[in-house]
């Protein structure tokens, strides 16, 4: 065995393998623009609260129906 | 297509009015009345023309370029506001409810209280919140400026 190879050896032993994702997770924090990107390329999801509001301003409107004419001559 | 920003952030908010609009007229012409257009006697189709016509000239000429303003105003603010979309354009009826109710009533349009026109106001707000921030801000990331 050479020296070079020993050392191949060694250096095998002394660093664990490292499997693709935990090289994703350890790269993650540098390569913060793929995650930017998709956040930016997916649309808003409803949250509870928007589900909320959306749910309120349908119950108002079904009580004050004449209120859905003067939020239409606004939109 | 990185060029005229604030074009394409005024056509993306002109847009939403615009179509609703069309989507508005359509169902009051089909379901809610009949048009008579003031014309030959074979169009008779519920409301005269002439108030109609008034009555168009917020929704169509007045709303849809504000929206694209207010839409021009955040992506030039937004840099040093931080308002998310949605809260800006729930904003926007603040202005446009007592501007539309003054010229309804000046337009001789319709008429109607302010005590209770303006409970009414922050329903307008929580609509135009979801309109903002799901249609608009949709169509700002379509156009490339979201």
């Amino acid at each position: 065995m050479t020296d070079e190879e020993r050392l191949a050896e060694l250096l095998r032993r002394a660093v664990p393998p490292v499997s693709f994702d935990a090289l994703d997770d350890a790269r993650a924090p540098h390569d913060l623009w793929t995650r930017i990107a998709h956040r930016m390329d997916t649309p808003p999801r409803w949250s509870p609260l928007d589900l909320a509001l959306a749910a309120a301003v349908a119950i108002a409107l079904i009580l004050f129906p004449q209120a859905l004419w003067l939020i239409a001559y606004h939109m | 297509m990185q060029s005229h920003p604030y074009l394409r952030a005024y056509m993306a908010g002109t847009l939403v009015p615009t179509v609703f609009l069309l989507v508005l007229l359509t169902v009051y012409t089909l379901y809610g009345f009949r048009l008579y257009l003031e014309v030959p006697s074979q169009f008779v189709l519920a409301m005269p023309a002439r108030p109609l016509a008034r009555a168009l000239v917020f929704p169509m000429a007045i709303v849809p370029n504000l929206w694209g303003a207010w839409n021009v105003l955040h992506l030039k603010l937004r840099s040093r506001l931080q308002v998310p979309l949605g809260a800006f354009g729930a904003v926007l009826p603040i202005m446009l409810f007592p501007g539309g109710i003054m010229l309804g009533r000046l337009l001789d349009v319709f008429s109607i209280q302010w005590w209770l026109a303006i409970p009414i106001i922050p329903i307008g707000m929580a609509v135009y919140y979801l309109a903002w921030k799901y249609i608009v801000g949709f169509l700002n990331q379509e156009m490339g400026i979201a």
